[in-house]
């Protein structure tokens, strides 16, 4: 009883601090949106300065604590003031992930310089003698910790409350758009949370410290159980993340007590997982149902290099080929050294660069699985004298294996879920190496034979690095031919614009979990082949540190471009090597460096050069954009032109294409739809209309199986669609486009074309990779149709363009193209007249006729009258989320009810 | 006088708003009445910072304001009420009139006397104080977004579709407030997809096309235009009821052969 008294009590004062840094991470993320990684820094940092203060200046104790604070506040005002407020509008979510993990390691890297490694412990506050309470011992300093904790989250919670700047911040957090407008200045609310953030860390760092010993490798830790206990109780909301850091520290504490300390970080991964599986909001987090069928317009665009001209790729290809394989007869035994491990790497980057490159997906601890791969292959030669193939075939599988069940939690919810699990998974892989004998704990692993197959040894530096690059070479090749085939279509897609491509019918959350474990699968291969090129593994080698320098490579080399990471690797692999003190730095230079990068140079090296080669030799891709002539067009060319005319043949006995009975949807109490019923006859044009708000949108979300309805059902071709997946609707022969136009940004006008294909493509990622013939002749013939259907569209001489050189009218027109070529059996076209003028609609007119005499069925919603009047068969009408009237366009006209709705009641203000 | 003068600004894909010039006078409803994606919307929030303008000025009373800056707007006395009822769902109604307030808290009248003249214009509001503002009807929640407008009291009023989604009774209730505002000397500044409330009570009105002013005059006069009928009510205006329905099936039939 008294055992458990005791460890529940420190447990309690382990939560009162991860419950400390998860208030913080909640104030900064609900403000900002970013989730700041060096909240870890703060606790550890805060803790060091002070013991400077103490020991060199001798300070006393509460004179110690508000240097530090000062000190601590001030950088993080310099810090705040010149990168992360510019970088929270202006790059990506996947990069700003990354920035705060370069903040991480920069202060790690000043830390270690400042103070050493040498572990620091500070005063008690008031004595250590422990007070007894029966059978409880309770050291006063926990006494500390609790206190003041408490009075930090009240202060907190009566700051946020009660007074006006605390219920600007939580009006900022809710709606950034609506506080600006009252004139809220979002840059200082976004200053004000990080400040209050560090001093939160600051203050658990100084309460903490006599009870534990801190340094610089302490930061990623707290960072990480800090990150763990707000997911535990809900990103955004202060009483979830005090909840949740209780909670994970009291477990944290049963199971170091009854079980083993080991355990505890792989019981926080589980409780992460869990909470992710079940509750992904959080204990006490609020789900947030943002609308998915509008494009949030953020000032941030995706960085996309621009493209080297064939005969120069190829050129610069086979010159790199000629180069690698007489590079050993170039160098010195050491440098070989270094060429092999810029091997190894570069195999863990390509598979990073598809994920994160090209996916935009962030792995906070890809050192993790080459971890997992070096050490299965370490420990089953080793310890169970495994052949080296099979025992590098079992570390990739086990990577497969963990990233599967890693990626199946995090990928169907948003990036930092992904970045938030990795992390964790990181940390827990470093401790279970250092804590278990099997992996040879902290003195390492050693023995490991060198790689062999049937009996061929690599055993010399030479031998092996054919090894290594001809795998990077053949690993490239693959990459490549995934990237530019139509899986790789979908990651860039879905790069720009996830929810995007999700209610396309895409399975984003299936693409990015498979690839994801393929980027585990590669970096599993490459861990393998390091530990037996070293003959040695230990846990250091392959640590979190890595993970970000890893993300440090990547990033400035070049992200998205598979040869710029790869000299990014070969930069920061040489460096250290090149100069003695340069690894001392590395650290702060690496975080620095990416923070930099990705702040000013999102190209990074390889994308830089890109650039100035590009531009010296005229060869710029963005062409000013000639307005895009409009779509004029005879309604006979479709018919002659596309092969979307073999979309609908089957199926048509008469049943509706489309039938909605009975649906019903609200919000918040506010109806948006009631009870509406009507049909859309096979290969008819239905317009639906009605005033602002009146329910449309929501419609045309219920049919495309966006929301779920709350009564009511929705039948194509007399099957029930409720309940399935926006893909399987997809597969059923249906198809949207959006009211502000959806295309994806970072793809050519044909690629975005492309994306619309993708339901029609056979082969896999294997055949991709591969780039078999089938998959030759499937991208051709694909092609060849994406090309028609522009031609016809009059499109044509824009298809390689970048989709965003377009004009808002042309968008329209490429996702009508991007539908065609779905073959959709239904098409939903959501205002596909906004913004045009009287002669543009009469070509869309003449477009979307054309269409249903293809045989489609066509659903628009539509505020030009002129279209609706002009094409529908049948034109609903909805008002105030019911349907007021379907018909015949003649027979609406003349309806009562209609005029009403749609054209202003004056007799409303009389 | 609120003056936007050669206003232009646009999103990435393009320029929206081609060189807009026109005033807005102490005591008067301005109307920008237009077809859905003429660039309404997008001309409030070029003027109210939240979109910043590739060119053109904006001045309050003389001054130019900073471009780009909705705090210095709003101390300059601009309130941009946004479409869709933009409240704070999870503070409650005090707090978010309160809110309001927030940059010019040290100017100006006390916070509690505006806070009373919001109430004695939407009484509604005054027994609900307490309550989270995401629970009030969406006729209060339009009433919310004004009020708080009126809150940072403000000489001119930007208004963006201040009718949307309500019920006819409500849509009275806000647009007599709203004539109530005028007759306190605000200038207002109306966009109304229900043009022909909107003209109606219009000192001044112009028609947006495409991004491009095309027709201008007094509310009245853009409502006898058979010009403006035609581009953007697509019906007759004509006050009978009778006569109404005949004009709409006029345009509606010639509507019907448009390729």
């Amino acid at each position: 009883m008294s055992e458990l008294g005791n460890i529940l009590i420190g447990g309690i004062v382990t939560g009162a601090v991860y419950a400390l840094l998860a208030v913080g991470y909640s104030l900064v993320f609900s403000v900002s949106g970013a989730l700041n990684l060096a909240q870890g820094a703060f606790v550890a940092g805060g803790a060091l300065v002070m013991y400077s203060f103490e020991d060199s200046a001798h300070l006393s104790i509460p004179l110690a604590f508000l240097a530090s604070l000062g000190v601590i506040t001030a950088i993080v005002v310099i810090v705040e003031w010149g990168i992360i407020r510019s970088a929270v509008t202006r790059v990506s979510h996947a990069s700003l992930l990354m920035l705060m993990g370069g903040l991480l390691t920069a202060a790690q890297g000043a830390a270690f310089l400042i103070w050493g490694s040498d572990p620091v412990s500070l005063r008690a506050f008031s004595g250590v003698k422990p007070l007894h309470f029966g059978q409880l011992f309770v050291s006063p300093q926990s006494f500390w910790v609790l206190g003041a904790a408490a009075l930090s989250i009240a202060f907190v919670a009566w700051l946020m409350s009660r007074t006006s700047v605390g219920k600007a911040l939580r009006a900022t957090a809710e709606n950034r758009m609506a506080a600006r407008l009252i004139g809220v200045p979002a840059d200082r609310m976004i200053l004000l949370s990080f400040v209050a953030a560090a001093m939160l860390g600051v203050i658990a760092g100084a309460v903490i410290a006599p009870l534990t010993q801190l340094d610089f490798a302490t930061m990623t830790g707290y960072t990480t159980q800090g990150l763990i206990a707000v997911t535990l109780g809900g990103l955004g909301s202060i009483f979830g993340s005090v909840a949740g850091g209780l909670v994970l520290g009291v477990v944290q504490a049963l199971v170091s007590g009854y079980v083993s300390s080991l355990f505890s970080t792989a019981i926080s991964l589980l409780v992460l997982i869990g909470i992710i599986v079940l509750r992904p909001q959080g204990l006490l987090g609020r789900g947030r149902g943002a609308r998915a069928d509008v494009a949030e317009r953020a000032s941030w665009r995706i960085y996309s290099p621009p493209k080297l001209p064939r005969s120069w790729s190829r050129g610069g290809a086979a010159a790199l080929i000629v180069l690698m394989l007489l590079l050993p007869q170039l160098l010195g035994s050491g440098d070989m050294r270094a060429a092999n491990i810029t091997g190894c790497f570069c195999l863990t980057i390509i598979g990073l660069d598809l994920l994160t490159g090209i996916a935009g997906q962030v792995s906070l601890g890809q050192a993790a699985f080459m971890a997992v791969g070096a050490y299965v292959y370490g420990i089953l030669t080793v310890r169970h004298h495994v052949t080296p193939l099979a025992a590098l075939v079992a570390g990739v599988v086990a990577s497969a294996a963990v990233a599967g069940v890693l990626g199946a939690v995090s990928t169907r919810l948003r990036g930092l879920y992904l970045a938030i699990v990795t992390l964790a998974f990181g940390i827990l892989v470093e401790s279970v190496a250092n804590g278990l004998d099997v992996t040879g704990g902290p003195s390492g692993l050693v023995g490991i034979p060198v790689f062999s197959v049937a009996g061929f040894s690599f055993d010399t530096d030479t031998r092996f690095y054919y090894l290594i690059w001809a795998l990077v070479g053949v690993a490239v090749v693959l990459v490549a031919n995934l990237v530019r085939s139509g899986r790789g279509r979908i990651l860039r897609a879905m790069n720009g614009d996830d929810v995007g491509a999700r209610s396309l019918g895409l399975r984003t959350p299936t693409a990015k979990a498979t690839v994801f474990i393929l980027s585990a699968c590669l970096a599993s291969v490459a861990g393998s082949l390091y530990a037996s090129y070293f003959r040695y593994l230990s846990p250091d080698m392959v640590g979190s540190q890595k993970s970000l320098e890893i993300i440090t490579m990547l990033v400035i080399g070049g992200m998205g471009t598979l040869i710029g990471p790869m000299i990014g690797v070969a930069l920061l692999t040489y460096l250290p090597v090149a100069s003695q003190s340069f690894a001392n730095y590395a650290p702060l230079v690496t975080g620095v460096l990416l923070v930099l990068f990705l702040r000013y140079l999102p190209g990074g090296l390889y994308g830089a050069l890109l650039e100035v080669v590009t531009r010296a030799r005229g060869l710029a891709r963005r062409r000013p954009a000639p307005p895009a002539p409009a779509a004029a067009m005879p309604a006979p060319a479709v018919a002659a032109g596309t092969p979307a005319a073999h979309a609908s043949r089957n199926g048509s006995n008469g049943t509706p294409a489309l039938q909605i009975a009975g649906l019903c949807k609200s919000f918040g109490g506010v109806d948006a739809v009631r009870d509406v019923s009507f049909d859309v006859a096979e290969r008819s044009i239905c317009g639906l209309i009605g005033p602002n708000g009146a329910g449309k949108s929501t419609l045309f979300n219920l049919v495309t199986n966006l929301y779920r309805p709350d009564a009511g059902s929705v039948s194509l071709w007399g099957r029930t669609i409720t309940g399935l997946t926006p893909d399987r609707v997809t597969s059923l022969g249906l198809f949207r486009t959006f009211q502000t136009s959806r295309v994806f940004p970072q793809l050519t006008v044909l690629e975005n074309v492309l994306v619309g294909g993708y339901g029609r493509e056979r082969a896999g990622y294997l055949a991709q990779a591969l780039w078999t013939r089938r998959t030759r002749a499937e991208e051709r013939a694909q092609q060849a149709e994406a090309r028609r259907i522009l031609e016809v569209l009059h499109l044509a001489d824009r298809a390689d363009d970048p989709v965003s050189a377009l004009s808002f009218a042309s968008h329209k027109y490429v996702e009508l193209a991007r539908a065609l070529m779905a073959h959709p059996r239904l098409l939903l076209l959501d205002e596909p007249g906004a913004g045009m003028n009287d002669a543009e609609i009469e070509d869309l007119a003449a477009t979307l006729g054309a269409i249903r005499d293809l045989g489609h069925t066509v659903l628009v919603v539509e505020h030009n009258m002129s279209l609706v009047m002009g094409i529908a068969e049948r034109v609903a009408v909805m008002d105030a989320g019911r349907l007021i009237a379907h018909g015949p366009p003649a027979k609406v006209q003349q309806d009562e009810a209609v005029i009403d709705a749609y054209f202003g009641r004056v007799e409303a203000h009389a | 006088m609120l003056e936007v003068s050669d206003l232009r600004a646009g999103y990435e894909a393009g320029e929206v708003l081609h060189g807009l010039s026109f005033s807005v006078a102490p005591g008067s409803i301005v109307s920008l009445v237009g077809a859905n994606g003429a660039g309404k919307s997008t001309t409030l929030k070029a003027i109210s910072g939240l979109l910043r303008p590739s060119a053109g000025t904006i001045a309050v009373e003389g001054t130019t304001l900073p471009a780009g800056s909705t705090s210095s707007a709003v101390r300059a006395g601009l309130a941009h009420v946004p479409e869709g009822r933009q409240i704070f769902n999870n503070l409650t109604v005090a707090d978010n009139l309160s809110l309001g307030s927030y940059a010019t808290r040290r100017s100006g009248p006390p916070v509690a006397r505006r806070l009373e003249s919001v109430l004695e214009l939407f009484p509604e509001l005054g027994g609900r104080l307490a309550e989270y503002a995401g629970a009030l009807s969406g006729g209060q929640q339009q009433m919310l977004t004004i009020g708080r407008g009126l809150m940072g009291d403000p000489r001119y009023l930007l208004l963006d579709e201040p009718s949307v989604g309500l019920a006819p009774q409500v849509t009275a209730r806000i647009f007599e407030a709203i004539e109530r505002l005028r007759d306190a000397g605000k200038g207002i500044l109306l966009v109304e997809q229900n043009g022909r409330l909107a003209l109606a009570v219009s000192e001044r009105a112009h028609l947006l096309e495409s991004g491009s002013i095309t027709i201008s005059g007094t509310g009245k006069e853009l409502l006898a235009n058979e010009e403006v009928v035609e581009r953007y009510l697509g019906v007759g205006t004509a006050t009978g009821s009778g006569r109404r329905r005949e004009a709409l099936a006029a345009a509606l039939r010639g509507a019907l052969s448009p390729a």
